[in-house]
């Protein structure tokens, strides 16, 4: 399987939500001070690194052992079918798009009523360990694949913290044009497809055509969201 | 038990739906490969139906 393929997903699940993350940082930066801001960052970013070095090189030695993916795979299917529904929901009109620039106001009307200086610090360390929280889990799960797995997916996830954030310190304000909801859905077909895969290989089911059935379950997955897409808003608008 | 309901909303993201058919979908699987797609494929569509 493509070591690329979990870098792809890796970076593109951490930079929906870094983007996120970025929107809350920026909020304490403007409200209170750069030094809150980028200290609860940096706090948030150590701690969710530490967790990955920690679970994930755990998983990354238990790779070999058969029978891992049986553990892996399930968390990938639930974390995939999580973030693909919502993107469905989304572009079915069901649930409101993700506007980062509301939330950007609503974020600095809050921190603007806060007096408490070090606020600032725990909402940027909040912000960022909980929005990269899923995202650390799901390096930690590709660390099953095999040893390399976790270094790749670390390196993809990396990348994205890099991009987000060196945009977010040129732009100095929300992103409110980045497609997130194209990049939520990517993400989870990417998630549930290697789940699924996974989940077979865990159970030695034999594949219909060994490693490129990962792309046509991808597929499978990729027709079906545009084909719930297509009947919920039909449904919508009757 | 807020902790433990945490949890299961961060793995699963508040569905119930999603679960119970990975489980019955893990069951299945034993019957051939295109079980476990297409029971996953129905699961995915029935939690599209849970409350956003």
């Amino acid at each position: 399987m493509s070591l690329a393929l979990l870098a792809l997903t890796t970076f593109l699940a951490s930079a929906v939500e870094m983007v996120e993350a970025a929107t809350i940082v920026l909020a304490v930066g403007h409200t209170q001070g750069w030094r809150a801001a980028l200290g609860g960052t940096l706090a948030a970013s150590l701690a969710l690194v530490a967790l990955i070095v920690l679970f994930g090189g755990w998983l990354a030695n238990a790779a070999a052992l058969r029978g891992v993916e049986l553990v892996a795979g399930p968390f990938l299917v639930l974390f995939g079918m999580a973030w693909l529904r919502k993107a469905i929901w989304r572009y079915a009109g069901l649930k409101a798009m993700h506007d980062e620039a509301a939330i950007y106001e609503r974020e600095v009307a809050m921190l603007e009523s806060e007096s408490e200086r070090r606020a600032g610090f725990a909402v940027a360390f909040q912000g960022v360990f909980v929005e990269g929280l899923e995202v650390a889990v799901i390096v930690v799960t590709f660390a099953a694949s095999r040893a390399e797995g976790l270094l790749w997916a670390a390196a993809g996830a990396a990348a994205a913290f890099v991009v987000v954030a060196a945009l977010a310190v040129v732009l100095r304000k929300p992103f409110a044009r980045v497609p997130e909801n194209a990049m939520k859905g990517m993400v989870g077909v990417m998630l549930l497809s290697l789940g699924t895969f996974w989940i077979g290989e865990g159970l030695g089911l034999t594949w219909w055509a060994g490693d490129v059935t990962l792309f046509l379950i991808a597929g499978i997955y990729l027709a079906l969201s545009a084909g719930i897409v297509a009947v919920r808003r039909v449904k919508a608008a009757a | 038990m807020n902790a433990l309901r945490a949890v299961y909303d961060f793995v699963t993201g508040g569905s119930i739906v999603a679960p119970a058919g990975l489980a019955l979908a893990l069951l299945c699987a034993r019957f051939g490969a295109i079980w476990l797609v297409a029971i996953l494929s129905l699961t995915l569509i029935a939690s599209t139906f849970e409350r956003p």
